[in-house]
């Protein structure tokens, strides 16, 4: 039932690489029509038909040779959680054309595709806190900073420093394995704090500072993608990740009502 | 008027570019994602102050078709998936200060105990802003969307030719 093709790559290991390819490609922050249109790619360039069903969490795949349908092989197989990553997204999808258009064998994929997750070296440390922290400045001053003649400046500032905490936070408590939401709601609560209490020392009104110093936190491309999943008719997909980017929405919020209840509703109006 | 969205502008762009470095994209496209949020919130800003007066969903939901279309052109020209583009500059959108205020104002209903008059005032800013914050992001989905669905038509596209080119070249294939 498993044998293999002229390229010597068997049902089994075919749908391993594809699985994989999947799996890194959902983690990547890819929307469900973009990850089956990817794995279909490879799958025709194999000479095999592909059915997969893409859930966040599980993904299950059920592959046969184009020329003989008869013998087919299920795969069921988790999906291990990891960062957004575009870089390595997009490279994967050059990598399912050029192998579309050249006709890579199944080994010679996997081993461009083990040399596009080597080379993956994300920005992080403090450049990236640093990066981020002058985005969310930018974006205090975008909400309505510019408005104040003076309060703009000063909470862009203390946007700044919040942002680089709450985030220094995020990612060392992430590296430590901790539960993601708990995460969520720590940075939130972090970033917040230092914006209310740095806002409040400096004796102006908080409510900008402290409401922008928690939005890089907002799960902007897991909910996207899950409206978008949605519109296209991958509902099970879209729902499962509508829900995922709610609860993370939650907890950012449950971290921002810990320090208007710790402050005081009225020192932040 | 024009310094204003010329400052709005210049903001949006550095925020799209901050928030797009979380989701880690090739670095030497970043700055076409930050032109683009550039761009698409100083179409919202001159559309909501100036003399068009639209309400903020709507003009939300132009600028987002703008950043998405400019996204896909992008996309076709670089060879790499518009959400790469476009995601990161549609993320200044977000509502966050219309989301926090909502959460400020129930947070005050729960508290207002028996002033019928400040909780109606409370619920009512509830629902204002809250409304607010789900319509502009219903927008940003909305016009995002639209670049998808070109980028998904065109690689339909790209598919049948890549077909119709496999079937010319390979025998076993033409069988």
């Amino acid at each position: 039932m498993d044998e293999k093709d002229e390229n010597g790559a068997s049902l089994r290991e075919i749908s391993e690489l594809l699985l994989d390819f999947a799996g890194t490609l959902m983690c990547c922050g890819a929307q469900t029509s973009r990850v089956l249109r990817n794995v279909n790619r490879l799958a025709e360039t194999f000479g095999c038909e592909a059915h997969l069903l893409a859930l966040p969490r599980t993904m299950t795949l059920t592959l046969s040779r184009a020329d003989a349908p008869e013998d087919s092989m299920t795969v069921v197989r988790k999906v291990r959680p990891g960062a957004l990553d575009f870089r390595t997204l997009s490279e994967l999808r050059v990598l399912t054309w050029e192998a579309a258009k050249n006709g890579f064998s199944p080994a010679l994929c996997r081993e461009r595709y083990e040399e596009i997750l080597r080379g993956a070296k994300p920005f992080r440390g403090w450049r990236l806190w640093s990066v981020v922290a002058c985005g969310n400045a930018a974006f205090c001053y975008l909400l309505g900073g510019h408005a104040l003649p003076a309060g703009g400046v000063r909470s862009s500032l203390v946007v700044f420093v919040a942002t680089f905490l709450g985030f220094c936070v995020r990612e060392r408590l992430s590296a430590l394995g901790l539960n993601h939401l708990i995460v969520f709601l720590l940075s939130a609560f972090v970033a917040s704090f230092t914006a209310g209490t740095l806002a409040h020392e400096m004796s102006f009104h908080t409510d900008l500072a402290v409401s922008t110093s928690v939005l890089f936190l907002v799960p902007g491309v897991p909910l996207l993608n899950s409206v978008i999943d949605l519109i296209d008719g991958h509902a099970l997909a879209g729902l499962s990740r509508l829900v995922n980017a709610t609860l993370l929405l939650l907890s950012m919020t449950l971290g921002l009502i810990l320090t208007v209840v710790l402050l005081g509703s009225k020192t932040l109006l | 008027m024009i310094t204003e969205i010329l400052l709005d502008a210049l903001c949006a762009a550095v925020a799209g570019t901050g928030f797009g470095m979380i989701s880690n994209p090739p670095r030497r496209l970043l700055f076409v994602a930050g032109a683009l949020a550039a761009c698409g919130h100083a179409l919202r800003f001159w559309l909501t102050t100036g003399p068009a007066q639209w309400g903020i969903a709507s003009a939300t939901l132009a600028g987002a078709f703008v950043i998405g279309m400019g996204g896909f052109v992008a996309g076709r020209i670089s060879g790499c998936p518009s959400e790469i583009f476009s995601f990161p500059a549609l993320l200044p959108f977000v509502p966050g200060l219309k989301a926090y205020y909502a959460v400020l104002a129930l947070l005050k209903f729960l508290r207002c105990g028996d002033d019928v008059a400040a909780a109606q005032r409370f619920i009512g800013e509830f629902f204002e802003n809250g409304l607010a914050a789900v319509f502009v992001l219903l927008a940003i989905v909305v016009g995002a969307a639209f670049s998808l669905f070109a980028d998904t038509l065109s690689i339909r596209r790209d598919t049948r030719r890549l077909r119709l080119f496999r079937r010319k070249n390979s025998p076993a294939v033409s069988d």
